[in-house]
């Protein structure tokens, strides 16, 4: 795809230039950013003033241009005669005025921005066309601070440390799941049937399948008594099987055989169920981060609103196209509280132990923090099943508990610290109230 | 916090704001304390008691309209490595919360800078224009006419300025022109370019020294009627001693002089120029030896770390939050980590303010990765988002402050309260000169009063006990000429009354674990340390 960016020696291919800044046009593999909109609710300004507004904003900007321009004059001058389909620089900006700026520091330079506006009558609209994501996100977060501090009412459309996120994101490869799985998943999501699915999920991942007494025990589904083998529900999802032994040497080992191959007479009694196969696997390595992400996309938390989510998704926060550097995360959700916007991902492990935690966090350190960008807040690891980890932290004194701590890179001092939670569910109501209580601990002390 | 600043307000610009950081920002900066680097917002800024006294007196002064005597001018100098840095940006980062305080930080490293200018450039055009706004709107006012030449006539009469003042703020404000505003505002913050003096027909030569100093004074004048302040820190001033061209270094020093000549004109400005101690500052001295005296009543200079006291505030500030990021205490192992500190080569060699941070950094992550030794403190989440709130959060939950209390011993119970006296006095105007945590001794000065606060803990109170420690208390405040001696003993009926012995506090020792946790989430500095501690006494 066509892209321009900015150098410093004229090109043939130049398609706007200023100052010793030269806007050039490239193949890419890498999307242009996306114009960035901020409405200022401020009124009677006039064009002077949005420019001395904006020199307010940093030391570190620097205008480009003696004041700022009608658009259309731009449009007229570089791009009246452009191919439609072509990429463009003021086009589609779609504001009256120009400003064109450069915004360096110590970090960044040639750091210029096309910064569009239109002076309304309650506000001013800001539209950023920048060809740096560090620098774009950089100015932006200057423009938030200072609106914060001059008490300018600002309102912003798309988070853009969502959007520095997405640009590390690598495509996707994600199959959709069929309609059986898609069927046992909401049927496991079904707060009726959750504490039976869970109860079952365990005994299988312990002993590979269910017995004759789970199958009789009685339950109370919407006030009717009823047996779980009567409920269709939930045995639709389950075959039997017949369970054998079968001696070798000195040993014997349990199987189990298809219920129409008998091994022997003994077996006939010992007749037990387990997952269908094809579900079997679809348990195995996708249910518990399906399950997940729905209960988290459908969770309503007063006063948190969850603005972004991406699930089983890819990203390689070097950009830099290594795969060893490519790492996944399960679920990451992009989460707004007090006008405080935060980055959290989430690892679910359906049975979770200190040694899974940990091997995760070196991911997360090798992978994540050393590329310095720091974009994600903070990390949670939710179980299915608790193997090992010591949850030492009490939600309010109750029994439900959960494990904090830190991850670092002690000797990187351009790298962040993040704050990792864990914790192990036991119903759906469980996953809310701790994940409530954990998305509340990170906004208040993150 | 976003609002005006008061006077008062200045008495809390060093105070530690701990309980205000988010637990990132303790991770940030204990990660500059490991690398040697000045936070960007220091939550904290320990020592240098009587330099920041002073400074505070400077800005409460500059702030307060009656006490107000025109511009302020400070000169901070440090040696390499001594928290210049930490400083400023301590100072920059409390002015930085006040909407009508402007605070800007401009570099003297570049050669051949014109002060005149790198003040316009801390002003802004926005305020430039606003500011010629307001000048020429008044004089529309004056003469309530709005023909150009009325109001520019108007304008050199009411602000003795010439007419390509007057010219220039007219036509920032009522040009309909865009580019000609721009240039305007460009000309008078001194940033434009030859080309734009056509547009107004003005000369190089009108734009001199007078013209800008009339600029800031116009400047000035505006940010007094509009009650705005604008604080400029010059740092990296030790450039100038290496500037080859030595006239630029002496209109630079000349318009230190021309500023400090008119505190009056120009009100509501302040100039803190912040210099680390140059291998060769003998410029000024053959440059303008005029100027080295003046400047050196203005100099104020940050003092090395030089004292085992100064050691500790800092260890204990530093401590402080690194146990509440790691969740953990390493009390028990103060002194062992302050004797590694003191004895660490890195401090030996040079004794300076980041040598001491990094080293204390060190030995705490070396026990804090001591697992078995140190004591995690097992807080209530609950607890720790009550006290998260509090000012200097201590490491212990409200829960275990009062387990802690029942369960301690009596040499415990003594350090927990002389701990809490040292946090109340380092909120105070006193300062503490001397202490002994194990004789439950601090002792503190405040303008020439010395006074000695003896804090006694014992499990079985009486008469007996009472009147022997108490002859031992007023015995050691005459031996070592102490002004005032304040005791504070358990109660116990029949110890004593109120008026017969004034300077004991009988403490109640149920009340304890109450009080501290009072005193810990307590936001204000502490006018009077005696009222404060009267929250101790039984029966209040």
């Amino acid at each position: 795809m066509k892209n321009i960016r900015i150098v410093r020696e004229k090109q043939d291919n130049c398609r706007f230039n200023i100052e010793s800044y030269y806007f050039v046009e490239y193949e890419s593999n890498i999307h242009p950013l996306p114009i960035y909109p901020i409405t200022l609710n401020i009124s009677s300004l006039s064009p002077i003033d949005v420019r001395l507004l904006l020199e307010e904003v940093s030391s570190n900007i620097r205008f480009l241009i003696e004041s700022p321009s009608e658009l259309t004059d731009y449009i007229k001058k570089y791009e009246e005669n452009l191919p439609i389909n072509e990429i463009c620089l003021f086009h589609d900006l779609r504001t009256r005025y120009i400003d064109i700026l450069e915004y360096n520091d110590d970090y960044i330079e040639d750091n210029v921005m096309l910064v569009g506006f239109s002076i309304l009558e309650q506000n001013v609209y800001l539209a950023i066309r920048a060809f740096s994501l560090i620098g774009l996100s950089k100015f932006t977060e200057e423009i938030i601070r200072y609106c914060k501090k001059s008490r300018i009412p600002i309102e912003i459309k798309n988070h853009i440390r969502w959007i520095q996120l997405e640009q590390s994101m690598l495509a996707s490869n994600n199959i959709g799941i069929n309609d059986i799985c898609n069927g046992f998943l909401l049927k496991t999501l079904d707060n009726n049937y959750c504490n039976i699915f869970l109860d079952a999920f365990s005994r299988i991942d312990f002993q590979g399948y269910l017995d004759k007494t789970f199958y009789d025990k009685v339950i109370n589904i919407k006030g009717h008594k009823i047996k779980i083998r009567e409920l269709n529900q939930f045995t639709k999802y389950f075959s039997p099987f017949w369970k054998s032994e079968i001696c070798v040497k000195d040993t014997s080992k349990t199987v189990l055989c298809l219920h129409d191959e008998l091994i022997n007479e003994q077996s006939i009694n010992n007749l037990v169920y387990t997952l269908k196969p094809h579900l079997m696997q679809y348990y195995q390595l996708h249910w518990f981060e399906d399950f997940c992400s729905h209960i988290i996309k459908n969770m309503n938390i007063p006063s948190f609103k969850l603005i972004n989510i991406h699930a089983g998704r890819q990203f390689n926060f070097f950009q830099n196209g290594n795969p060893e550097d490519t790492r996944e995360i399960d679920i990451v959700i992009g989460v707004e509280h007090e006008e405080s916007f935060k980055i959290i991902a989430i690892e679910c492990k359906k049975t979770l132990s200190d040694n899974e935690i940990k091997l995760t966090n070196k991911k997360i350190k090798d992978k994540i923090l050393k590329s310095h960008t720091n974009i994600i807040d903070a990390y949670i690891h939710i179980g299915c099943f608790n193997n090992d980890v010591e949850f030492d932290k009490s939600i309010d004194g109750t029994n439900k508990k959960y494990k904090q701590n830190i991850i670092q890179l002690q000797d990187d001092p351009k790298a962040i610290d993040a704050p990792y939670y864990a914790f192990c569910i036991t119903s759906i109501q469980d996953f809310v109230i701790k994940m409530k209580h954990v998305l509340n601990d990170i906004f208040k002390q993150w | 916090m976003n609002k005006k600043i008061l006077p008062s307000d200045c008495k809390t610009m060093f105070n530690d704001r701990l309980s205000m950081l988010s637990m990132k920002e303790i991770g940030i900066e204990l990660k500059h304390f490991a690398v040697g680097t000045a936070p960007e917002c220091p939550s904290f800024l320990v020592n240098q008691d009587e330099l920041k006294k002073k400074i505070i007196d400077k800005f409460s002064n500059f702030f307060d309209r009656d006490k107000n005597q025109g511009l302020e001018v400070i000169f901070l100098k440090s040696n390499y490595g001594n928290g210049k840095t930490h400083f400023i940006r301590t100072i920059y980062s409390f002015l930085c919360n006040f909407e009508n305080v402007l605070v800007k930080q401009v570099s003297l490293k570049q050669e051949k800078t014109d002060l005149k200018i790198k003040v316009l450039e801390g002003v802004g055009q926005r305020v430039i224009k606003q500011c010629a706004t307001y000048f020429v709107d008044s004089a529309f006012e004056e003469v309530k006419n709005n023909e150009k030449d009325a109001i520019l006539l108007t304008l050199t009469e009411i602000l003795s300025i010439d007419f390509t003042l007057a010219e220039l703020l007219y036509q920032a404000t009522r040009s309909e022109n865009i580019s000609v505003q721009t240039q305007a505002i460009a000309i008078l913050k001194g940033n434009y370019i030859p080309g734009y003096l056509k547009t107004f027909r003005i000369r190089k030569d009108d734009l001199n020294n007078e013209f800008y100093f009339n600029v800031i004074r116009l400047i000035c004048n505006y940010l007094y009627e509009n009650n705005i302040y604008l604080v400029i820190v010059f740092d990296e001033y030790e450039h100038i001693h290496s500037w080859k061209d030595t006239q630029a270094r002496n209109t630079f020093f000349s318009d230190i002089k021309y500023f400090t000549d008119n505190i009056d004109t120009f009100k509501n400005l302040f100039f803190i120029f912040a210099e680390s101690e140059a291998a060769d500052s003998t410029t000024e001295i053959y440059d303008d030896p005029a100027y080295v005296s003046r400047k050196k009543s203005l100099t104020h200079q940050i003092m090395d770390i030089s004292s085992d006291a100064e050691i500790d505030r800092l260890y204990k500030m530093i401590k402080t939050r690194f146990e509440k990021y790691y969740e953990i205490s390493l009390e028990d192992y103060s002194e062992e980590i302050l004797k590694k500190v003191k004895d660490d080569p890195q401090v030996k060699t040079n004794s300076n303010y980041r040598n001491y941070t990094q080293v204390i950094m060190r030995i705490l992550e070396q026990y804090r990765n001591k697992p078995l030794k140190c004591k995690k403190v097992k807080n209530n989440v609950a607890d720790e988002t009550s006290l998260s709130k509090t000012k200097n959060t201590k490491p212990v939950g409200k829960i275990s402050l009062a387990d802690k209390w029942k369960a301690s011993s009596s040499i415990s119970k003594k350090t927990m309260l002389c701990e809490a006296l040292e946090y109340i006095l380092e909120n105070s105007n006193e300062i503490i000169i001397d202490k002994s945590k194990r004789a439950g001794i601090y002792k503190t000065q405040k303008d020439d009063i010395v006074k000695s606060y003896i804090i006694m803990v014992t499990d079985n109170p009486n008469k007996t006990d009472f009147i022997k420690k108490y002859n031992y208390a007023v015995k050691y405040g005459e031996e070592n000429k102490i002004d005032i001696i304040k005791v504070l003993y358990p109660y116990k009926k029949g110890l004593g009354s109120r008026s017969q012995y004034d300077n004991v506090i009988f403490y109640s020792v149920d009340k304890v674990p109450n009080v501290l946790e009072k005193i810990y989430m307590g936001t204000k500095t502490v006018e009077n340390v005696d009222f404060y501690l009267e929250q101790f006494r039984a029966g209040c």
